[in-house]
């Protein structure tokens, strides 16, 4: 039955083109389609026989759905199943490339957790936290990896949470008490330091201030993991570093699978009782299923790898030479470190230097010998260069302001002992802005 | 396909093949298979009958990556997979599993397709060349820059088998691409495949369920059963001598018709050439008795991400009742399921249940971790605290597992294991069971015994709710069903009304209406 009205043998009144409400769109192949259920179709339209409903089918090749909508009123019932594209309109505009290319990047966290370290002020971390935020809200990828950045930051205030914990209850200092605790005295032989007792706030604020550094780099991390192209980092290092960097790639994106497989694992057990929450065996009820999910995914990976030519190519001359040059390295940087015990100065430099010309020539040689072509390597372009330049300017500029003492002694680290506000100083927070040199692409119209 | 004076022209041809996994029987027995080059050879079989196996020896990944016991040789572009490894044939065979997932190494489309040449030392210029050109053939040029993550999953498939074919391999290998994909995803997939060999003449083994589609494409068909080729021939008549045939087909076997059909536009031209008059006495779902109400949602909105994943949903379940929920992917099918199990929270309106509903999720795998498959079963009873009154035995044999009892649930099939699964929650006893795509990749005997077991559960005082896009397992097993689109109920009411409307008519209507399947033509015909 063609779908110019009418009414079906379930009663649901069918719409013509010109019944459809407001917004909603006519698939226009669909009338094909609903052909397929009438005893009088033709022959000639082959399309869409078999079991699956037609609502579930694709447009035959070539055929595009509407956009324009229509205007009149009709049954919404019947022109909602209409709609069968499975994703939102704007799906071809959803892009997984990096907006800056990984080097780009690379820069830009290198010199964030390097200006972490010059000026570890809370003021200044929570600066560049806030920074990365935004840099990976504006930044951050359509792509697996980016589901990892809200885990990444909690993985980060946990252990914050955890050093400050520790601290708090092993390290004891000259300041207000908090509060006290419940103590004891481990043996001589597992170090002899006391746990609990006097909660001193010095400590407290000595081993928050740290545990904020963390997490600031951390949170540098995550967005830095959001932002970046993986692959394209594979790509910019030596190729002899190629196939490992894929490894350590997968190998990062478990986390956010296997998050999913956490919660999937959790709801089933549920699910599995009718509802209620587990208290006993809980854990072999999560973990299980979840580590034997991974090994079976990572199972399929590695097959899948092999099958499309991974780590094909068979041990090389370059690969031998490359193994002898970095056993040299090896043993040199080893002679290097006794003759640092041994005072040595002179000698140690040397050979740390033969050491490191050995390991260069290690990987020199076996990126020789890999034959792994790039498909379409990314090349840095004048902005690239310009972004990189300013951010890096950041760590540069904050070395020169604390070594000149630009900013004031005590503006960019914290004197946790007198317990006062962290200084603020416009110097320093202007540096910090440089670390927002990405946002040139804005300027730039990629986003 | 067999014959010795081809040899020259075969792309692949496995001699005397045996092989069996470590400590496990035959996988494979004697298999002799020879597949010249255009060829589409479609693999049958049940469960375990050794179609992956079959499948995964092209390339060498059994026994390389498998271990276990191997004999005969197979030959794959004139190369020994015996003397190379899987790695080696990355240039002659491409090779797409059943889980996209498994598939993709790189965030990319685009530079996961170039994966296999960068891998391959494919020249720049060349390579740009050789993934332009896949994009085009698969028709996902749109896709280029999308990580496989965002994808839907018969976007995924395509893009794993572009994948597969960047490297202009002699034989496209697919194990059950669309096993998991939905009706849409499933076409979508084997409109492409089908293109690949009529366009680029691409030489194809594939193993499939979906046999309406499958069996057009195919230019002979094998079947396996224990490891061994029981038949090999012409598609329509190996797919005949199949449990899992179309339901047209059947319904030609039935009636007779020659040559039997694979389609519904092939049963409706047998049916033109060869009228029959039957007094129409097909079942009437309406006639199921309707008892108490077990669980209601009224005016249930869940809200996931931030968006809305169904909204103003009113429904009641009763005793006796097979709801089939059905819709696209995305429709909102899952979170209806869990909401009516307790698992999401309304954000308004509220669910009410009278007994206790047990929820089977898509994926087995999350459920099943137990060493062994009864054990999984009386993990069930212990969580519950309820003793074994002979119902793990029931649900063992009822869902015809009883003679994998003692296997590992993860040693299983991907059909074998959603049947544990079912059986492992059902087990428990709650009167409501909800399941959510539970014949996805499921052969026919399996799908057989789940929708008897489906039947007797209702039967018997329970009601079961399913979420599918099988529209044949609704018309088989629904008293009602329910339609979602974008969240919203827009159809709901007895399964035969609704089945019978023109989007979601099973095949046998669409040939011999007012006939839902083959069962009601044969009670027909008085047989």
């Amino acid at each position: 039955m063609p779908l110019g009205g009418g009414k079906s043998q379930c009663g649901t009144r069918h719409v013509s083109d010109t019944q459809l409400p407001d917004g909603l769109r006519r698939v226009p192949w669909l009338a094909d389609l609903s052909t397929c259920t009438s005893r009088d179709r033709s022959a000639g339209s082959a399309y869409s026989c078999g079991s699956a409903p037609d609502s579930h089918r694709l447009p035959p090749f070539g055929r595009s759905q509407p956009t324009e909508p229509h205007t009149t009123s009709g049954l919404r019932v019947t022109a909602d199943a209409f709609d069968i594209r499975p994703m939102p309109d704007n799906s071809s505009t959803i892009d997984t490339r990096s907006t800056w290319p990984a080097q780009v990047w690379l820069a830009w966290a290198v010199s964030a957790a390097a200006v972490i370290q010059l000026a570890p002020s809370p003021v200044y971390v929570a600066l560049v936290i806030a920074l990365s935020w935004l840099i990976a809200e504006l930044f951050g990828r359509q792509s697996g990896m980016a589901l990892a950045y809200p885990v990444i930051l909690t993985i980060g205030a946990s252990l914050a949470l955890v050093r400050v914990l520790i601290a708090a209850a092993t390290a004891h200092g000259s300041g207000a008490v908090i509060f006290t605790t419940p103590s004891f005295t481990v043996p001589r032989v597992l170090g002899g330091f006391t746990v609990g007792g006097a909660v001193d706030s010095t400590v407290v604020a000595t081993a928050g201030a740290e545990a904020f550094a963390i997490l600031g780099i951390i949170a540098v991390f995550a967005a830095f993991n959001t932002a970046v192209s993986h692959y394209e980092l594979i790509q910019s290092a030596p190729r002899a570093f190629h196939e490992l960097g894929v490894v350590v790639v997968l190998a990062v994106a478990i986390v956010p699978s296997t998050v999913m497989a956490i919660t999937a694992a959790n709801e089933a057990t549920r699910a599995r009782t009718g509802g209620s929450q587990l208290r006993r065996r809980r854990l072999l009820h999560l973990t299980l299923p979840v580590l034997e999910t991974g090994l079976e995914r990572a199972t399929g990976l590695a097959e899948s790898m092999d099958s499309r030519g991974f780590a094909r190519r068979s041990a090389s001359r370059s690969d031998a030479l490359s193994a002898w040059l970095g056993l040299g390295a090896l043993i040199l940087a080893g002679c290097a470190l006794i003759a640092l015990v041994g005072s040595a100065q002179l000698a140690a430099a040397g050979l740390f230097t033969s050491a490191l010309a050995a390991l260069i020539g290690a990987v020199a040689a076996a990126s020789a010998g890999s034959k792994r072509t790039l498909y379409r390597p990314r090349r840095l372009t004048h902005l690239d260069w310009i972004v990189i330049a300013l951010v890096v300017l950041a760590p540069i500029g904050m070395a020169v302001a604390a070594g000149l003492d630009l900013a004031g002694a005590s503006s960019l680290r914290w004197p946790k002992a007198s317990l006062t506000w962290p200084e603020f100083a416009p110097l320093p927070a202007l540096l910090h802005l440089l670390l927002l040199a990405p946002l040139l692409a804005l300027a730039r119209g990629n986003r | 396909m067999m014959g010795a004076s081809e040899s020259d022209h075969r792309v692949t041809e496995y001699r005397d093949v045996s092989f069996a996994y470590p400590e496990a029987k035959p996988a494979l027995s004697k298999v002799d298979l020879g597949i010249s080059r255009g060829e589409v050879v479609l693999v049958l079989g049940g469960s375990s009958s050794g179609k992956s196996t079959l499948l995964r020896c092209a390339n060498g990944l059994v026994p390389h990556a498998s271990g276990g016991t191997f004999s005969g040789t197979v030959t794959t572009a004139g190369r020994s997979t015996l003397e190379l490894k899987p790695r080696d044939f990355a240039d002659v065979v491409g090779l797409v599993q059943q889980d996209p997932e498994a598939h993709f190494v790189v965030d990319e489309v685009e530079r996961d397709i170039a994966f296999a040449l960068e891998n391959l030392g494919m020249d720049q210029s060349e390579m740009r060349r050789r993934v332009e050109e896949i994009l085009d053939a698969l028709d996902i040029a749109h896709l280029r820059h999308r990580s496989p993550a965002t994808l839907s999953g018969g976007e995924k498939q395509r893009c794993a088998i572009a994948g597969a074919l960047a490297s202009g391999p002699d034989l496209l290998v697919l194990d059950e691409p669309t096993s998991q994909l939905d009706p849409q995803g499933a076409d979508d997939v084997l409109a492409a495949i089908g293109r690949l060999n009529t366009d680029l003449g691409v030489t194809v083994i594939i193993a499939e369920h979906r046999l309406e589609r499958a069996g057009s494409l195919a230019d002979c068909a094998v079947m396996m059963a224990e490891g061994r080729i029981t038949q090999c021939g012409k598609p329509a008549d190996v797919i005949a001598s199949y449990p899992g045939a179309p339901p047209v087909t059947h319904l030609g076997l039935l009636l007779g018709w020659d040559p039997l059909p694979l389609t519904v536009r092939d049963a409706l031209i047998a049916a033109r050439s060869q009228p029959l008059t039957l007094k129409p006495a097909p079942r009437t779902t309406a006639e199921v008795s309707r008892g108490d109400v077990l669980v209601a949602a009224r005016g249930v909105d869940v809200a996931l991400g931030g968006s809305k994943a169904i909204s103003d949903i009113s429904l009641e379940l009763a005793q006796g009742e097979v709801l089939a929920v059905m819709g696209r992917n995305g429709a909102g099918k899952t979170t209806l399921l869990k909401a009516l199990a307790g698992l999401a929270t309304p954000a308004r309106g509220s669910v009410e249940a009278a007994v206790r509903c047990a929820y089977v999720p898509q994926d087995p795998n999350s459920l099943l971790f137990s060493a062994t498959v009864r054990k999984e079963l009386e993990e069930t009873l212990r969580l519950l605290r309820r003793p074994d009154d002979g119902s793990v035995d029931g649900w063992l044999a009822s869902l015809g597992i009883n003679d994998l009892a003692d296997r590992h649930p993860r040693a299983l099939s991907g059909g074998e294991r959603q049947r544990v699964a079912i059986a492992a929650v059902a087990v428990g006893g709650a009167p409501v069971l909800l399941l959510d795509e539970p014949t996805r990749g499921i052969d026919a005997p399996s799908r057989d015994a789940l929708e008897i077991a489906i039947r007797e559960h209702a039967a018997t005082g329970g009601a079961v709710a399913i979420a599918t896009h099988d529209v044949e397992l609704a018309a088989r097993c629904a008293t009602r069903v329910a339609i979602l689109a974008e969240g919203e109920m827009v159809a709901e009411g007895d399964a035969r009304k609704i089945l019978a409307g023109s989007l979601f008519a099973p095949q046998v209507l669409r040939v011999l209406p007012p006939f839902m399947t083959v069962g009601d033509v044969k009670t027909a015909l008085g047989q």
